[in-house]
Formats: C-alpha cells, structure tokens, sequence
C-alpha cells in the first residue's frame, strides 16, 4: 500500500514540472490561438469582434497573397529537402570512409549550423548585395557576368537565393547524422557486396540507403518543418520582398499580426499553417515509414 | 541605564523622522521616461533636451531610451499599460495611429493653450506650424501630438559632378529626359534610387499625381474615392515615373538596395542625383567624403501638367506624444512643450542640421537647409503622407508592393491604376477601416 | 586520399568545390570586418590597406555586442539545464511506470513538435503580459523550456525506452527509492541522450529570434540574436558595414571556439539524435 502511494507521489512529483511548465505556457496559448481566430482583434484594445469562421474565408477565397505565400513554402519544402539531402547524402558516403584530414573537413562543413540564423542572414545578404557583394563580382570574373542578378530584389531568382543558406546551413548537419548511421552499419555487409563486385552507387542505393533510412526519415521530416518555419532568414534577407515574392507564411503571419494588426486575421494563418505542417508531416512519415529494413 | 535607553530610543526615532522626510523629499524626484526613434538624428540631441530640463526642473530626472526599432521594443509595454511618459515612435512596431485608434494616447489639446516657453506672450499652439498639427487627428479639435522636426522631400544633384560636365539642375520634366541621356552617356547613373522600402516609392508616384494631375486629383487618391486612380493625369504620372526605369535613369541593383546603400552611390559620386529629403546632410555625414557637396532642388515642373510646381511633401518623422498610461502625464506634455521651446528647437537645427517645425526657429541654416527652408516659404500648398499610412496600413501596404512591381517592370501604368483603384475599392467598402478625409 | 579511378577524382572535386563554397562566406566575412566603410564598397575583393580593429571596438561598446553575448549564454545554459532535467524526469515517468493516461500525455508531448512557434505568439505574449512576466527572464525562460519539452521528451522517452529494465531492478532491489533510482542510475547511464538533448536544445534557443524579439524590450536583456539584427539596423544608419561585419564576427566566434574545444561531443550528440530518434 505504502509503495503505490509513494509511486504516486514521486510519479506526481517527476511529471509535474514538465505537465505545468508545458499546459500554460504552451497548451493554453495554442487553445487561446484558436480563440483568437474566430474574431477581428487589433491587439491593442481589449476590443474583439466576434467573425466566426471569417478570417478563414477571407484568407482561402480572398487573398492571392496568402496562396502565394504557400506556393513559395512549397518550393522550399521541395527544393530544400532534395538538395539538402542530395548533397548531405552524397559527402556522407564520401566521408563514411574515414580518410586523411574527412574529420576536419566534416567539422568545417559542420560548423555553419552552429552559427545563429541572423548572423547567416546578414551575411549573405551581402554575398548578395548589388554593389559591395562577393557574389556579382565572383561571377563577373570567372566570365559568368550575364549571371549576374540583383539577387534578393529579383523575382525570378528571389526563392532560389534565399533558398541557398538554408542548404549551405544544413549540409554539414545532415551529413554528420549520415555518416555516424553509415558507420553505424556492420561492415559485413559493405565488404560482401564489394567482394560480389557490386559498384559503388549499387552499394549505397540497395544496401547503405535502407540500412539508414529510418535516419533519413527523420531528417527529412525536420528539413520539411524547417522550410516551412524559416522565419529569422526570410524576414531579415527580403522581408517577403520584392512586392511579396519572397513571401511565405511565417512571414505573412508576423507582418499581419505586427505590421497591420490584425490579430484575428493573422492567427487563422498560423491555424492553417499548423495544420500544413502536420498534415505534410504525418504523410511524409507513413510515406518513408514503408521503406525502413530492419537489421 | 534607563537614560541610557532613554537616549538610544531617542536616538532612533530621530534616525526615523530623518528617514520618512528624506522619503518624502525623494519622492518628490518625477522620473520621466523618454523613448526616441534612434536613426538619422540619433539621441545625443535629446540627451542634451533632458540636461536642460533637468536643469530647470531640479526634481525630474529624465532618462531617455533610444532604439532603431523603438516601435518593436515599445510594444509589450504599451500592450502591459506600462508606457514611457513620452514617445517618439518611428516606423514600425507600434504606430500613433494604432494608438490613437485604441484611445491610448493623452492629449496634450489643454497645453497647447498655455503660455509657450520662453515666449510668454504667446501660446504653446501658435510657436508651432500649424500644418503640421493636423496629421495626427481622429476627427475632432483634440491635439494628439506635436513635432519637432519639419522634413521636406526633394531632390539633391552634385554640383561639383556638374560643374565639371556643364550640366544644369533640371526644371522641368523634359530638361530631366534630356539631362539623363547626357549623364548616361558619362558612364553615370542618373538617379540613384532604392528599392528595398517599398513605400519609399510612393512618394515619388505622389509627387508625380500632383505635379502631373494637380493636388485635387491627389487628395481624390488618398480619399479613396471612387475613380480617383482612372483620371487623365494620374496615368500620365505614373507613365512618367516609369519611363524614369525604362530609360535606365536607376542604377542597376536598386531594387536590392536601400536608402542608405543609395544614397551612398550618390556621395560617393556613382550617381549624378538622388531623392531624399531634408535630413540628407544629417544621414550621410558620416560617410559622404570631407569635400563633397550636395545641393537642393525642387522636383522638376511637368509643363503638361496642371499641379502646382512649388508644392512640396512636408512631414515630420512622426510627433511626439504622451501615452495615456504614463506615469507622470502633466510632466510629460510639459516636457514636451519644452523640447519645442524656440531655444530648443534652434539648437535642433544648428546640431542636426535639419529644419523645425518651430516657428521662427529655422536661422543660421546652412546653405543647403536654407534652400530647403525657402522652398517651404515659396509652396503655397503642402501635403504629406503620413497620416494616410496611419489609417490605412493595409491600403498603403499594397501601394507600396505594387509600386515596387511597377518598378520591377512586372506592372504597366495602365494596370497599375486599374490594380490600385480596387485597392481603393476594396479599402474604402471594408466595413471596419474608418474613413478619414484629406484637403491639402 | 588519392584518386583511385575517375570517380574518385569526381568525388574530390566535389568535395573541394564545397569546401570552398563553406568556407568562403566565412573567410570573407573575416577579412572584410578589418577594412573601413570606404574599402567595403570599393570592392568586396581587395584586402584592407590597414586592419581596422577600430571596428570590432564599436561593435562592441557601440552595439554593446559584450552584454548581448554574456545574456545568451546565461539564457541559454539555464534554460537547457532545466530543460533536460524536467524532460528526463517526465520522460521516464511516462516510459517507466506507465498508468491509465500516461500514454495520452506522452502523445501530448510529442505532437508538440508540430506545432510551430507563430502560432501562440499572440495569446503567449497576452498570457506573459497577464503574469506580469514580459520583458524579463522569468517570462523568457518557462517559455524556451515549454517549446523544447516535445522534442526533448521525445527524444529521452526513445532512449529510456531501449535500456533494459534490469538497471532499476537491481538498484530497487539494493534499496534505492524511485527518485534515487533516476537520478543516480537512469541519467548517467542515458549520457549520449542527454548531451545531444543538450546540444539540440543549446543550438534550438542559442539561436532563437522570434520568441525572444517579443518577450524582451530592456536593452540589458536581449540576447544576441536580437542584438544582432540591432546592430543590422543601426550600421545601415551609420553606414558602418565594417563595424557590423566585426559584430558579426563577434558573435560567430564563442561557437568557433566553444566548438573546437566539444566537437567530440558536438557532433557526436547530433549523431546520437540520428542513431536514436
């Protein structure tokens, strides 16, 4: 008897902080969110204005902007995620064998995801910049100049350039995680197909790639949550800019909560963003859950 | 032993009566919190503001706060009722408009009619432009805030630059045509414009709609009214500020450039002229090389058009107010009335280098300032945008993306005013934005 | 390495070209903080005629780079010790000793990951101002703890999840209570997780912006991030690219060298969320 009251008592007590801390500070907001989207709100006044299912109408049948806003995340979400992982996977299987000087070079190629998105922001803002970047002038003497673009202020390649620190960051990140899981795989198997004489791209797409596809999954899952989030980049590189090009829906969300109060308005867009995020989520897990072998 | 108790007892209560009146005498001291807008003027100015006030008013000490983003840091505490005394609040975060919408700001409408200081024969409203007392209203004679700093927005050219080509500031709008084909020739860029804030732009399309199609038609487009974009002149202005880009006057690079980075292209003698405005000298002294000079122009006179020439774009950066939570109100609207003192506000325009809004404050100008200062004195009719910004933030907001898309070559003039007249519809029928009405 | 065939070689260039690609934005972030304003916008190639430390100077008192990094580590290494501390514990309550429910909460939890930051802002900051908690750390930090249990709980309830239950039989049956249990045979045995729960969360409010930007207002609070986009702002007034690519470089450098010494356990703990997750 004793013991199944002390059970409680510590299992009351080791659950407590973790339950509170996370039921007001993150439960409670997010059902306030839901609140706050069924009505009109400035944020100011205490004055809210019951809309009913208004703010959701206006933003799916009313607003080209937000549809253009979850057309650019849809380029992130599909462009980043396959490079990111192309260029991850691809120096994984190269450093996986360890050779001179391959821990080095992974903790330099490492090191970018370490640096706050601010600090990578302003930077490459600059790589960009028309007059004082490195970029423009780069391509100029290499003989490439017809290449040359206002980067950040250019519709046409606005995504593709804001797409780039994201891709520069994560790199070395995903390729650490690669390379411990290949690593993790017994050699056996790697050693058997080279004596069979599988080649190389053989080796990593029938054997290496299954064996650490779990990882995999779950690395493209953050990639996913990230090209959807990437508030910090695109807010400090563009704004949304040009004229909303760049435009996504963290972004759309901050400037019509912040820079034209419209709270109500503005939380519905973070309810719809939820629910795309999940939904891409949860697909995308039961998509790759299929493909994992175990060992 | 009982004397001896009988002392330190004493001895105590004396310490007691000492304390509770040095209380009381310290409580006395008003703590006035002054939040600024930290950007071309800096705070050093103001910092001098509150040493002064200090000075005449031993009991307040004054702490003045400055940020970039004063707006944005500002925000939680109006949101918590907790406010700095006063606040000058530039761009964005927190707006005076939002404020005024959500009846936080205290008017200063009784101070006004007392004395101003140091001019006690006359009153706090009558030391001030008048003009520049209205922007900031929700409709009634209510005075919500004052301004300190008068700004126009003009053009600037290089004399130097042109002296050495024999070029002559453009009058009118032909002369600038025929004046950025010669520049261009050079190998220079006419105008250096920026692209990244967006309604920067704006105010050149306002400019062009007034010289082109005459200030009625203007106040007709920042009324919202019906029609008021699909009048003659307002294509042809809009046409007119395009041909500025397809005539290659712009830099290449604009459009990821902003003011700042512009600018600099101009004093760094890349680019023959810039718009800006009167703050120019104050913002690019730091980097604009020991040597260089700049010279004021008004926007060049549209021949075909029926505006009026010498109308000009008067603002202030935005006015100061007094939240309705302050702590010390009354302390705060006179220190207000203090920083627009004459004295004050001349020490403004000596430090700055920048023109007031404080009636016969504007002496010992430089040279430049005082081509600015009569510009002001020569324009019958001034306008601004700034209110329209306030109350239609929405409104303004897709002005500003579609002038950008103008620029960009993405929109022609004739969809630009078919896109911004049901811009205007759409803000104009919307049944929660209160309409308020211009008449520059 | 030596090539050992075509592909090889290919592999090689590759690798050097991307070399080049993360290093370069770095290096040339480096050199151009030591040239003036003047120098930066002649040419973003040539090196500075002079070094000028005169930039790192006013990014520091200026921008006040010194007291926004000294806040971020304190902000930081409080919140992910506490983090990990109260996740551990409520992950293994969850993973150990299961009741009716305890599987509802644990899927709370983890669904949280879901759930982006944007969406609570509003009610969150209304909430903080409420509580009286706005612009302080006491707001600041519940806040950073509350967005990282999903994955933190996540992560230690995975990793409890594998270890065999053997261990706390045999130290209940030495006499050990259930707290002691944890603290003195659970945790140090789940090492690898907690160092890459650690370095996870480390990196997740190292780096956060957005919370932060709407908590903190007072100056002497902010960490460095905002101090960052502060200093973005005011150089662009100033003119002052050189100060703020020292800044920049300022803020880079505690990782550098933060880096270097635990990149062992650096890339090892982001391994561990790879091996484990």
């Amino acid at each position: 008897m004793k013991a199944v009251y002390r059970q409680i008592g510590f299992k009351a007590g080791f659950l407590a902080p973790a339950v509170g801390i996370f039921v007001v500070f993150f439960i409670y907001p997010i059902l306030q969110t839901l609140h706050v989207s069924l009505y009109r709100w400035g944020g100011l006044s205490p004055d809210m204005d019951w809309v009913g299912l208004d703010n959701f109408r206006n933003l799916l049948f009313h607003d080209p902007i937000f549809w253009k806003a979850v057309s650019n995340n849809l380029f992130f979400l599909i462009v980043f995620p396959i490079i990111t992982l192309v260029l991850s996977l691809f120096f994984a299987s190269v450093f996986a064998r360890r050779f001179r000087g391959s821990t080095l070079l992974s903790s330099v190629y490492f090191f970018p995801a370490l640096i706050s998105w601010v600090a990578i922001s302003i930077l490459w803002s600059f790589i960009y910049h028309p007059s004082i970047g490195i970029l423009n002038s780069l391509l100029a003497g290499i003989g490439l100049e017809g290449l040359a673009r206002t980067w950040l202020a250019d519709p046409a390649v606005v995504l593709g350039a804001v797409a780039a620190p994201l891709i520069w960051r994560n790199v070395g990140f995903y390729m650490v995680m690669f390379v411990a899981a290949i690593r993790n795989i017994p050699p056996e198997y790697h050693e058997s197909a080279l004596i069979d004489g599988a080649s190389r791209w053989t080796i990593f797409r029938h054997i290496t790639l299954p064996l650490i596809w779990e990882v995999v999954s779950v690395a493209v899952v953050f990639m996913v949550v990230n090209a959807f989030l990437a508030f910090d980049l695109v807010w400090i590189m563009t704004q949304g800019g040009p004229s909303r090009h760049s435009e996504i829906l963290t972004t759309y969300f901050y400037r019509k909560a912040f820079i034209e109060f419209q709270m109500g308005y503005a939380t519905a867009m973070a309810v719809l963003l939820f629910i795309g995020v999940l939904t891409v989520s949860l697909l995308l897990r039961r998509f790759m859950q299929r493909e994992t072998v175990e060992y | 032993m009982k004397r001896a108790k009988n002392a330190v007892v004493r001895l105590f209560l004396a310490m007691a009566v000492v304390c509770l009146l040095s209380a009381g005498a310290a409580a006395e001291t008003i703590e006035l919190e002054v939040a600024v807008f930290d950007g071309a003027f800096g705070t050093d100015f103001f910092e001098y503001v509150a040493r002064e006030y200090e000075e005449m008013h031993p009991n307040v000490e004054v702490t003045i706060q400055g940020s970039p983003e004063i707006g944005i840091v500002l925000r939680p505490r109006f949101l918590q009722g907790n406010p700095p005394d006063v606040t000058w609040l530039v761009r964005e975060g927190i707006t005076n408009a939002e404020l005024l919408r959500a009846d936080l700001i205290h008017p200063i409408t009784e101070a006004m009619h007392s004395p101003a200081y140091f001019q006690e024969d006359k009153k706090w409203k009558e030391t001030i432009m008048p003009g520049t007392l209205r922007t900031l209203t929700d409709g009634s004679d209510e005075i919500w805030g004052v301004s300190l700093d008068l700004l126009t927005w003009n053009m600037w050219y290089n004399p130097q630059m042109f002296e050495e080509y024999g070029w002559e500031p453009p009058q009118t709008f032909a002369d600038l045509m025929a004046l950025g084909d010669e520049i261009r020739q050079e190998g220079i860029v006419p105008i250096a414009l920026q692209g990244q804030i967006a309604d920067y732009n704006i105010y050149w399309v306002m400019q062009f709609i007034q010289r082109q199609a005459g200030m009625d038609a203007l106040n007709s487009v920042l009324n919202l009214e019906e029609g008021a974009w699909l009048q003659d002149g307002v294509l042809e202005a809009v046409r007119k500020f395009r041909m500025l880009k397809d005539e290659g006057f712009f830099q290449s690079g604009a459009m990821g450039m902003d003011h700042m980075e512009a600018q600099t292209q101009f004093v760094m003698g890349d680019a023959a002229m810039v718009a800006n405005g009167s703050w120019m000298p104050a913002e690019m002294g730091g980097i604009a090389p020991d040597d260089f000079e700049m010279v004021p122009f008004q926007y060049p006179k549209f021949e075909d058009g029926v505006g009026d020439p010498n109308a000009l774009n008067v603002m202030d950066a935005e006015k100061w107010i007094v939240p309705r939570d302050a702590d010390h109100p009354e302390q705060a609207v006179d220190f207000l009335k203090f920083l627009t003192s004459k004295p004050m506000a001349q020490e403004f325009v000596q430090q700055k280098d920048a023109m007031t809004t404080v009636v016969g404050a504007n002496v010992d100008l430089s040279e430049e300032l005082q081509i600015m200062a009569d510009m002001v004195e020569e324009a019958d009719r001034t306008f601004t945008h700034v209110p329209i910004q306030g109350w239609y933030p929405e409104w303004f907001g897709t002005w500003a993306d579609n002038t950008t898309s103008l620029l960009l070559g993405e929109l022609d003039p004739e969809d630009y005013v078919e896109v911004m007249e049901r811009a205007s519809e759409r803000t104009r029928e919307d049944p929660n934005v209160e309409l308020f009405e211009v008449d520059f | 390495m030596k090539p050992r065939s075509v592909g090889d070689a290919v592999r090689l260039l590759f690798v050097g070209f991307y070399t080049l690609i993360v290093l370069g934005p770095l290096v040339w972030l480096v050199v151009t903080s030591f040239k003036t304003s003047a120098e930066i916008y002649g040419s973003p190639w040539t090196l500075p005629a002079r070094m000028q430390w005169d930039n790192y100077v006013r990014a520091w008192f200026e921008a006040n780079i010194g007291q926004y990094l000294f806040n971020s580590i304190f902000v930081t290494a409080v919140s992910i010790s506490l983090i990990v501390i109260i996740a551990a514990m409520a992950a293994y309550v969850l993973v150990r000793y299961p009741f009716r429910g305890s599987r509802i909460i644990l899927v709370a939890f983890v669904s949280g990951l879901m759930v982006p930051v944007q969406i609570a802002l509003v009610p969150l900051h209304d909430l903080l101002r409420t509580l009286g908690l706005l612009d302080s750390y006491w707001g600041l930090i519940p806040v950073y703890i509350a967005f990282s249990l999903p994955f933190t709980v996540f992560l230690l309830s995975g990793y409890f999840s594998t270890l065999p239950r053997d261990l706390e039989q045999a130290a209940i049956i030495d006499g050990c209570s259930h707290a002691q249990v944890f603290w003195r045979v659970m945790l140090p045995v789940s090492k690898p997780a907690v160092m890459t729960a650690l370095i996870f969360n480390f990196l997740g409010i190292w780096n956060e912006f957005i919370l932060a930007l709407i908590i903190l207002a007072s100056d002497e609070l902010k960490t460095l991030p905002l101090g960052l986009a502060d200093l973005q702002v005011v150089m662009r007034y100033q003119v002052d690219w050189g100060a703020l690519f020292a800044g920049l470089v300022i803020a880079i450098v505690p990782i550098f060298i933060g880096y270097i010494f635990l990149q062992e356990q650096v890339t090892e703990g982001a391994t561990m969320g790879a091996l484990k997750g």
